[in-house]
C-alpha cells in the first residue's frame, strides 16, 4: 500500500519519505523565503506534500530562524452559501485568526484557560476562548449550504477584526515575542468553479503582504480569476509544480519516489522489471498519486500485467474521471465533453499516426500546439483538461509553422502509451520524444468548426444548484440500515433535507426506536455523503 | 545549610532549568492537549459522567508538562504513565458501569491488563465493531492493531520510570539538570499518548458525538491523529 494523500501522512513520516531533488527543494526554499510564491499543479503532483514539508522545517528550525508557519486548507469554500456579498473573505479572515491564535498557544505565547478549566496556577487567566468564537464564525459560513441557515445571521461578522487593524496586530504580536515573521502556506486555495471566490483570495492575498506577512498558496493550473487588483507576476511568484519528462534524471527522480514508500517485496518486482517500471513512471508525466496508483494495481510487473494497467487506466479510468467533472457541474458538461473528444478523438490518433511514421527517424511526440487566437471555449476546455490532469503547458508563446504563436501542451504520456500493444514501441517512444514534433491546430482548424457554447451563468450559481439537488437526493442513496431508511420514509423524511432540516430531537420523537446516538448518526451519514460529493 | 534552605536552593535549580527548557523547546502543544481533553470532557460527561475523569487527566498533564520543563524527568515520566491510563481506564468504565462504580468507591482499581485486554479491551476488534456500528475494513483493523501496539510500547517504557528500571538511572550525577535526551524521549511518549487517547475517545464515542461536537474537537484530531482513516472518515476528509 502507497500513500496516496499527503494528508493521510504524519509529520515523522513526511520527512523519511520527501525525496529531496533540485525542484522539490527549490520549491520549499522559496515557500519558506519571504516571497509570496503562487504553486501551481495539478492534482496529485504533490503541492499538499511541499507545503506540509515547508511547515516542517520552518517548526523545526523556529527556535533559530523564528519564522512562525501557518498551514491552511480552504477546501470547505464549497460549503458557503449565503447572502453575504463578502463570504470568502468574512469566513477566510475568520480561519486565519482561529489557527493564528491556535499557533501562537502552540508555540506556548498563550495560555488558554477554556471554561471550567482546572490549571495549577489560581484562576486569573483570561477565560475567553478566541479560537472557538473565530471557530464559530467559520463553522457558521461552513453550515451555511444547509437551506435552514440560508438567512445568513450577520451579526457574527463584528468578531471579524478589519484587515488594517489584522495587520497592525501581526506586527505587534511578531514584534513582542520576536517572531520574525508568519509564513501562511493556503493549501486548495481557490476552487475550480468559483470565479468570486478565487478574485476575493487573491485580493486578499495581496493585502496580507507586509514584512511580517508572508503569503503563499497552492492552486490548480489553469486559474484565471484573479481579480483587478492582483497581478500574477507582480505580487507573486509562480512556480510550476512540473516533473519534465525530458529531464536526464526523471526516471530516477520517480524511482525514488517510489522506493521511499515501497516494500522490500515490490521494489525487488521493480528491479527485476526494470524496463515495464520505465513505461509506467513515464506513463505518469511528472504526477507522483498516478505512478503510485498504477503500481498499485499492477500485482506484478510483467509485460502483460503492465499493459493492461496502463489500457485500463489511461483509456478508461482518466476520462471518467475527467467526465465527473461534468456530471457535477452540469453547466460546464458541454466543454468538458467537448475537451474529451477534441483529445481522444483528434489529437491521439494525430499523435499515433505520427509515432507510427517517425519511428525508423527514431522520432516521437505527445505534444501539440494551439494557436493563441483559438476560441475562448477551447481555451477553457484546455484548463479543465490540465485540472484533471491529461494535458499540461509545455511552453508559452511557442513559434508554429508561419511564425505563428501559440501554446505547446504535452498529452499525459500514459494516454498514448496505452495504444501500444507492445513495451519494445511504448519504450522507443519515451526514448525518442522530442518536443519541436508536434501537431499543430491554427485558429481555423476544422477541430474547432463545432464548439459548444461558452458558459453563461457564474458557477456560484451553479455550485448552489448542485447543492440543491443534493439536498433533494433520496434516503435511499445514505449508508444506512435498510431498518433506518425504512423508518424514515415512513415518516416522511424522503430527502437527505429532511433530514438536516429538523432537530436531533424531531427524528428521535418522530420515529420510535431512534435513540439520541443514531439520530445524530443518520444526521451525520446525511453531511458526510454531501461533503464526498462536491470534494470528490 | 539547612534543610530549608536545601530546598529552596533546589527550587532555585528548577527555575534556571524552567527558564532554559523554555528558551529551547516547544512546550506550548503539550499544554495545549490539556485544554483539548477538558473541551472533551465537557462534551462528553454530561451523557456519561465517567468522562469526568478527563478533567484530572487534563490536570495531570499539566503537571507533567511542568515536571518535564523543570528538569523532573523521571516525575514526568511517572506522570505521563498516570495520564495513559487513567483516560484509557475512563473510556473503559465508560462501558462498564459496574466496574466504574467499584473504582469510585475504591473497591477496584484501575487494570492495564483488563483495558488491553485482547477480547474485551478497547483495542479490540469487537470493541471496534461494537462502537462505530460497522464491520471495520481492512484499514480499520489496521489502524487499531497500530494503536495497541503502540499503546504497548509505551506504557512499557514509561513503567520502567515508574519501576525504576536500570536504563531509567542513565546519569551518574544525582542533581538535577536539563537533559536533553530525556526531553526529547518525554516529547516523543507524550504525542504517543495524544494520540493513542484521542484515537480511543474517537472509537469509543464518534457515535456520539453530533456534527457541532466534532468541530469543536476536530483541531485536535487533525493535529494528532489525522493520517487515520477513521479520522477522515468523520471529518468528511479526502480518504
Amino acid at each position: 500500500m502507497f500513500y496516496l494523500r499527503t494528508e493521510s501522512i504524519r509529520d515523522e513520516e513526511i520527512k523519511d519519505i520527501f525525496v529531496s531533488t533540485d525542484l522539490e527543494r527549490r520549491v520549499i526554499n522559496s515557500l519558506k523565503s519571504p516571497d509570496p510564491i503562487i504553486l501551481e499543479g495539478s492534482r496529485g503532483t504533490g503541492k499538499t506534500f511541499l507545503l506540509r514539508m515547508s511547515q516542517i522545517e520552518l517548526n523545526d528550525n523556529y527556535s533559530t530562524e523564528k519564522v512562525l508557519p501557518i498551514y491552511l486548507s480552504l477546501s470547505r469554500t464549497t460549503l458557503i452559501q449565503t447572502n453575504d456579498p463578502n463570504q470568502f473573505t468574512n469566513w477566510m479572515m475568520a480561519k486565519i485568526c482561529k489557527e493564528l491564535y491556535r499557533q501562537l498557544i502552540y508555540k506556548g505565547f498563550l495560555v488558554e484557560n477554556i471554561p471550567n478549566s482546572r490549571l495549577l496556577l489560581g484562576n486569573d487567566l483570561n477565560t475567553e476562548s478566541l479560537a472557538s468564537t473565530f471557530n464559530n464564525i467559520a463553522q457558521a459560513y461552513e453550515n451555511s449550504y444547509k437551506k435552514q441557515y440560508k438567512k445568513f445571521d450577520d451579526s457574527i461578522i463584528t468578531e471579524i477584526p478589519e484587515i488594517e487593524d489584522f495587520l497592525a496586530v501581526v506586527e505587534h504580536i511578531c514584534k513582542f515575542y520576536t517572531i520574525q515573521r508568519i509564513c501562511f502556506l493556503f493549501d486548495e486555495a481557490i476552487h475550480m468553479f468559483r470565479p468570486q471566490q478565487q478574485r476575493d483570495f487573491f485580493s486578499l492575498f495581496r493585502k496580507l503582504r507586509t514584512p511580517y506577512i508572508d503569503c503563499n498558496a497552492a492552486v490548480y493550473p489553469g486559474v484565471t480569476s484573479f481579480g483587478d487588483s492582483f497581478e500574477i507576476s507582480h505580487d507573486a511568484n509562480l512556480i510550476s509544480l512540473e516533473r519534465n519528462i525530458q529531464d536526464d534524471d526523471y526516471l530516477h527522480t520517480m524511482q525514488e519516489i517510489v522506493y521511499k514508500q515501497a516494500s522490500e517485496e515490490k521494489i525487488k518486482k521493480i528491479e527485476d522489471e526494470k524496463g515495464n517500471f520505465k513505461i509506467l513512471a513515464y506513463s505518469a508525466s511528472g504526477n507522483p498519486r498516478i505512478l503510485l496508483r498504477t503500481l498499485e494495481k499492477s500485482k506484478n510487473l510483467k509485460t502483460d500485467t503492465i499493459i493492461k494497467v496502463i489500457k485500463d487506466f489511461y483509456i478508461a479510468e482518466i476520462w471518467s474521471e475527467h467526465s465527473a467533472l461534468g456530471e457535477k457541474y452540469i453547466g460546464h458538461r458541454e466543454i468538458v465533453d467537448w475537451g474529451r473528444n477534441f483529445i481522444e478523438e483528434e489529437v491521439i490518433p494525430k499523435t499515433k499516426k505520427k509515432n507510427d511514421l517517425r519511428a525508423n527517424d527514431k522520432k516521437s511526440t505527445c505534444y501539440f500546439w494551439i494557436h493563441r487566437d483559438v476560441p475562448e471555449v477551447v481555451k477553457e476546455s484546455l484548463r479543465l483538461l490540465e485540472y484533471t490532469g491529461i494535458v499540461r503547458k509545455n511552453g508559452e508563446r511557442i513559434r508554429a509553422t508561419g511564425s505563428n504563436i501559440g501554446t505547446r501542451y504535452e498529452i499525459k504520456l500514459g494516454c498514448i502509451l496505452a495504444l501500444e500493444k507492445s513495451n519494445k514501441v511504448a519504450n522507443q517512444i519515451i526514448d525518442n520524444l522530442h518536443n519541436y514534433l508536434f501537431t499543430e491546430y491554427s485558429r481555423r482548424n476544422n477541430a474547432f468548426s463545432e464548439l459548444p457554447n461558452p458558459i453563461s451563468l457564474e458557477s456560484d450559481s451553479e455550485i448552489r444548484k448542485i447543492i440543491d439537488n443534493l439536498l433533494q437526493k433520496s434516503i435511499n442513496d445514505l449508508s444506512l440500515t435498510n431498518w433506518q431508511k425504512g423508518k424514515l420514509i415512513d415518516n416522511g423524511f424522503n430527502t437527505i433535507e429532511d433530514v438536516l432540516n429538523v432537530s436531533e430531537q424531531a427524528i428521535i420523537s418522530k420515529i420510535t426506536g431512534v435513540g439520541e446516538v443514531k439520530a445524530r448518526r443518520i444526521q451525520n451519514t446525511a453531511i458526510a455523503e454531501i461533503l464526498e460529493y462536491l470534494s470528490g | 545549610m539547612d534543610l530549608k534552605n536545601y530546598h529552596l536552593g533546589i527550587c532555585k535549580n528548577l527555575e534556571s532549568i524552567l527558564n532554559h527548557s523554555h528558551t529551547h523547546l516547544n512546550l506550548g502543544k503539550y499544554h495545549v492537549f490539556s485544554s483539548d481533553l477538558l473541551l472533551w470532557s465537557n462534551i462528553l460527561k454530561a451523557q456519561r459522567p465517567e468522562m469526568k475523569v478527563l478533567e484530572n487527566v487534563a490536570y495531570e498533564l499539566q503537571f507533567s508538562v511542568f515536571l518535564v520543563s523543570s528538569g523532573l524527568y523521571r516525575q514526568a515520566f511517572a506522570s505521563l504513565r498516570l495520564i495513559l491510563e487513567l483516560a484509557l481506564s475512563g473510556i473503559l468504565f465508560s462501558s462498564d458501569e459496574f466496574y466504574f462504580r467499584k473504582w469510585k468507591q475504591g473497591l477496584a482499581d484501575i487494570s492495564w491488563k483488563k483495558i488491553t485486554d485482547q477480547d474485551t479491551g478497547i483495542f479490540s476488534t469487537i470493541w471496534l465493531k461494537a462502537f462505530l456500528n460497522l464491520e471495520p475494513d481492512e484499514t480499520d483493523k489496521e489502524d487499531i492493531g497500530e494503536i495497541a501496539k503502540l499503546a504497548k510500547e509505551t506504557y512499557r517504557k514509561l513503567s520502567g520510570y515508574v519501576h525504576g528500571g536500570n536504563y531509567t538511572w542513565e546519569t551518574e550525577q544525582s542533581d538535577i539538570g536539563f537533559n536533553q535526551n530525556e526531553f526529547e524521549l518525554w516529547k516523543v511518549l507524550s504525542d504517543n499518548t495524544s494520540r493513542i487517547i484521542l484515537y480511543s475517545l474517537l472509537i469509543r464515542f464518534s457515535q456520539d458525538l453530533s456534527p457541532e461536537h466534532l468541530s469543536e474537537v476536530e483541531g485536535c484530531l487533525i493535529n494528532s491523529i489525522d493520517d487515520i482513516k477513521i479520522t477522515r472518515v468523520l471529518l468528511g476528509r479526502p480518504v
